[in-house]
């Protein structure tokens, strides 16, 4: 599931603002997900790793150069950190997309 | 009520809020989500071998297709048909590697960086406003667009940044635009007008007027003449007298009786910093080895990250020029084509001059002028702030020019008083643009010189080098033509006689050409003597790298590359090998312990060079600036500004007249006591500070350099050079200024250059050549430019071709 969160989270953000990453994470929880740490942990490492993967890739061959000035921007001394951040941020907004992904299927198909 | 629709609206909540501050801005704090979104932030500036393949792009209103190729130092070299593909293509090259910074730097000029910045830009924008940037940037559109050549240069030049600036995918917009959370205006002709008017603000807004007023009012007239002489024979002049001022002059009326202006009260002025300054000078072929002129330019200006200057090649058949501009400047603003060479340093002569304006009332209305009151043209000034709020402003025009300060205003800024007018040349621009245009094309010192008629501020010392043999140095720009004194102090708006009545013609500007010694060159020092019948300034940089030049060059006669560049990086500073063996004659040895003895022996070794890691630089700089703010104690520490004499005249004086009363205030008696005394001072200081004399002491590790972004963003600059230098050595390395770029040109057939620039094509910063230049740039080491010919010559790392679009 955390694959699939993956990739609707690189379709959706391909075309629409970064935000959309939390949306694809919802969607994908409110049709397949049962449990919540489920959802929780699928928009989390979905959107967090899709990231990483994207950031990394966006940045092979550059030599590090940019994270190297960004991390000092922010006042840290290594670029790692500006790495951690942008996993962070993703895997954040995608948590919570996943979670509330799961609290609408639960409010539309389980009723108590 | 539905549990888990409670829970699925507080997770909705919870969510949206997190997202929505993520993407919103606090502060000065960019958005958080969308610059680290790998979809659209910042990841997508990290620039890699990718960037740097083959591309084919289309512009539309081009004629042909122009080739540009990137050679393997980043530098771009533009291939084209005509003139308007030329400067279309070079609009979209500098936007592609320069947008963010062209614009900041127009939106600086025009006083409109508080939409960026907010709060702490409201100073600096109000000051560029009422200084009447807007004024000087609109005549220079006006007489541009006048004519066709410097019209089609600048039309097409826009046309091509506004190109760039459409097809921009907005996830590659520069970061800077990211970080602040803005996007790019249209580029426009006025704006690269304002790149004009930020030089000449940098290199004519001088404001010593009113200064000098403080000092004439303490110390009088005969002070004045002797620490601020306006010609002497401790002068370099570097327009010598070869009979070439056979003219017959104009002349300005003097006032029938001088006035003493009235600002007398406290009036906090920024002083005008020494030091920004630039060298350049030209051999003839009778004294170089290879027999054909060689030039050397080396501007020296406030360092910034991206680098004030681009370089580039601009070819047509019709013309092939090399060097270096400014971004959002069409054309080369320094450099060669495969005739002649030119270079430019600052001409330094007055070109502001401060008037005091009697207002009629409190409400400013009127002033005046003559026996008539005449009115105040005023204007609403709005700054737009980043937040959106606004605040606004009055900006008040007479018929001298703008008062840059508002009357009874606290004076925020610099270098004028409140409810003081100025007049400033570069309100009255010629047509710059044009001037570079014919420069650009100039095959000779014929072309070379009516290509100066258009050329008015900033007034500039041009080099000149062709490859017939010529050489030339040009003191050059619109000049007032000033009876003896006018201008030096604040002057009288009243009286007619303190206007501008003339103008210099600008054929009798002061130059040499082919001078008998065999070489010209000038380092913003005065300019020529009393030989030259105009008055245009009285305040020039002090002469230390200009005899330096006039030195170096008067004791070789065989001249080559070697040379020039050991000479470029030359960092003996007269100034040290003036004064120290007085200051050591001073001494009194017996007040000294044994350790400040043995340094003394140190000093007295040093060869006057500020190497990176030679010891005594640093301590002789501190103990003779220590002796400089003790004597000028006095007038250094008014409550307002006064002008004070540079240590060139001090050293000059003093070792003239050691004991002259002047140098002493209370706590020493004689020249001993004083140097003695200081000497102990600051030798204990500095070991109290950093040890005893060791690798602490080395000048690189003392005066360490750094290159800050232009908006001051951290991370963005570098830091920790240590190139060493002096700003009075001719490698002019400095606290606030440094040589911006360094360029040789042997002028043999063909043309050969060499160069560096303390930066690198790139603005972005995620780029390797946003500062691939520095460690060259640090290391003194200079790069050959590849000039080519023809484009088949072209040994291009990637290049874009610009095809045609219907």
């Amino acid at each position: 599931m955390t694959l699939l969160v993956m990739l609707t989270g690189l379709l959706f953000q391909w075309f629409l603002p970064w935000w959309s990453g939390t949306i694809a994470a919802g969607l994908v929880t409110l049709f397949f997900a049962d449990r919540s740490w489920h959802s929780v942990l699928a928009g989390f490492l979905g959107i967090g790793l899709l990231w990483i993967v994207a950031a990394l890739w966006m940045q092979s061959g550059n030599d590090g150069i940019l994270a190297g000035r960004m991390a000092v921007m922010m006042g840290f001394s290594s670029g790692t950190m500006v790495f951690l951040i942008t996993f962070v941020i993703g895997a954040v907004t995608g948590g919570l997309g996943g979670l509330t992904g799961l609290m609408l299927r639960f409010s539309l198909f389980r009723n108590t | 009520m539905n549990r888990h629709l409670i829970k699925f609206a507080a997770f909705l909540s919870l969510t949206l809020l997190i997202v929505f501050a993520l993407n919103s801005r606090i502060g000065m704090m960019p958005k958080i989500g969308p610059l680290f979104s790998p979809f659209e932030g910042f990841w997508q500036l990290a620039e890699s071998s990718s960037h740097y393949t083959d591309r084919e792009i289309r512009l539309t209103g081009l004629e042909g297709d122009v080739f540009i190729h990137y050679d393997e130092a980043g530098i771009p070299h533009i291939f084209a048909g005509n003139d308007r593909d030329l400067y279309m293509a070079q609009g979209y090259v500098t936007a592609r590697e320069r947008l963010w910074q062209m614009e900041f730097s127009a939106l600086a000029a025009s006083g409109r960086l508080t939409e960026i910045i907010g709060d702490q830009a409201l100073d600096y924008s109000r000051y560029m406003r009422n200084l009447g940037m807007m004024i000087g940037a609109e005549h220079l559109v006006v007489n541009i667009m006048q004519d066709e050549r410097s019209r089609v240069m600048v039309e097409a030049y826009t046309d091509g940044v506004n190109q760039y600036i459409r097809q921009l995918d907005r996830r590659k917009l520069p970061l800077e635009y990211k970080i602040l959370g803005y996007e790019p205006e249209m580029w426009t002709p006025l704006k690269s007008a304002l790149i004009f008017m930020n030089i000449s603000e940098t290199l004519s807004v001088r404001g010593h007027d009113h200064p000098m007023t403080v000092t004439l009012d303490i110390m009088g007239k005969a002070f004045i003449d002797r620490f601020f002489p306006r010609f002497s024979n401790t002068h370099s002049y570097y327009i010598p007298d070869e009979g070439q001022f056979d003219f017959e002059p104009l002349y300005a009326t003097p006032p029938e009786r001088l006035f003493t202006p009235k600002i007398m009260k406290e009036s906090p002025v920024e002083l005008p910093i020494p030091g920004a300054g630039s060298n350049n000078w030209s051999v003839h072929g009778s004294r170089t080895a290879s027999g054909n002129p060689m030039m050397s330019n080396d501007p020296h200006l406030g360092l910034t990250l991206p680098s004030i200057w681009i370089e580039m090649q601009l070819h047509t058949p019709d013309v092939n020029t090399y060097g270096f501009t400014l971004p959002g400047a069409p054309g080369i603003v320094i450099g060669f084509n495969e005739a002649i060479s030119w270079g430019l340093t600052n001409a330094g002569s007055d070109a502001l001059d401060v008037y005091e304006i009697e207002f009629r009332d409190d409400t400013f209305r009127e002033y005046l002028y003559e026996e008539e009151w005449l009115p105040v043209n005023k204007q609403l000034e709005t700054y737009l702030m980043a937040d959106g709020s606004a605040v606004t402003d009055t900006f008040r025009l007479t018929h001298h020019g703008p008062v840059t300060v508002a009357p009874n205003a606290d004076p925020y800024s610099r270098f004028t008083p409140a409810g003081h007018a100025i007049r400033w040349a570069a309100h009255e621009p010629g047509n710059e643009l044009l001037s570079i245009y014919l420069i650009n094309r100039a095959a000779n010192i014929v072309d070379f010189q009516q290509a100066l008629h258009h050329f008015h501020s900033p007034s500039q010392t041009l080099s000149y080098a062709d490859t017939s043999g010529t050489i030339g140095l040009f003191h050059h720009g619109k000049f007032p033509v000033r009876w003896e004194g006018q201008g030096d102090f604040i002057s009288d708006g009243r009286d007619p006689a303190y206007e501008w009545q003339k103008f210099v013609p600008m054929d009798q500007t002061p130059r040499v050409i082919n001078p008998s010694s065999g070489f010209a060159g000038s380092a913003n020092q005065p300019p020529v003597g009393d030989y030259y019948p105009y008055r245009l300034g009285r305040l020039y940089t002090s002469n230390e790298r200009g005899a330096r030049i006039h030195e170096l060059l008067s004791n070789e006669s065989s001249v080559d590359l070697s040379f020039m560049k050991v000479m470029v990086h030359d960092n003996l500073s007269i100034d040290a090998r003036q004064i120290l063996p007085r200051l050591l004659e001073w001494i009194r040895p017996e007040e000294l312990d044994d350790q400040q003895q043995a340094w003394l022996d140190t000093l007295s070794e040093w060869d006057y060079r500020y190497d990176t890691k030679s010891l005594p630089p640093y301590f002789f700089n501190r103990w003779w600036q220590g002796i400089y703010d003790e004597i000028w104690e006095d007038l250094s520490g008014l409550d307002r500004p006064a002008s004070i004499p540079d240590k060139e005249r001090t050293g000059i004086e003093l070792i003239a007249n050691p004991d002259d009363n002047l140098w002493f205030n209370d706590t020493w008696s004689n020249i001993y006591e004083l140097t003695t005394g200081i000497y102990m001072r600051e030798y204990d200081r500095a070991v109290e500070t950093y040890g005893e004399p060791g690798d602490n002491w080395r000048w690189s590790v003392r005066q360490e350099r750094s290159i800050n972004h232009i908006a001051f963003i951290p991370g963005f600059g570098r830091s920790g050079l240590q190139p060493g230098g002096t700003p009075l050595a001719l490698n002019a390395i400095g606290d606030l200024f440094a040589p911006s770029l360094r360029m040789i040109v042997d002028l043999s057939v063909p043309v050969q250059a060499w160069g560096i620039y303390a930066g690198g094509s790139s603005g972005n910063p995620g780029s390797y050549y946003y500062d691939n230049f520095i460690d060259n740039w640090e290391a003194g080491e200079l790069r050959p430019l590849h000039f080519w010919r023809a484009e088949e010559e072209a040994a291009s790392l990637y290049s874009i071709t610009l095809s045609r679009c219907e």
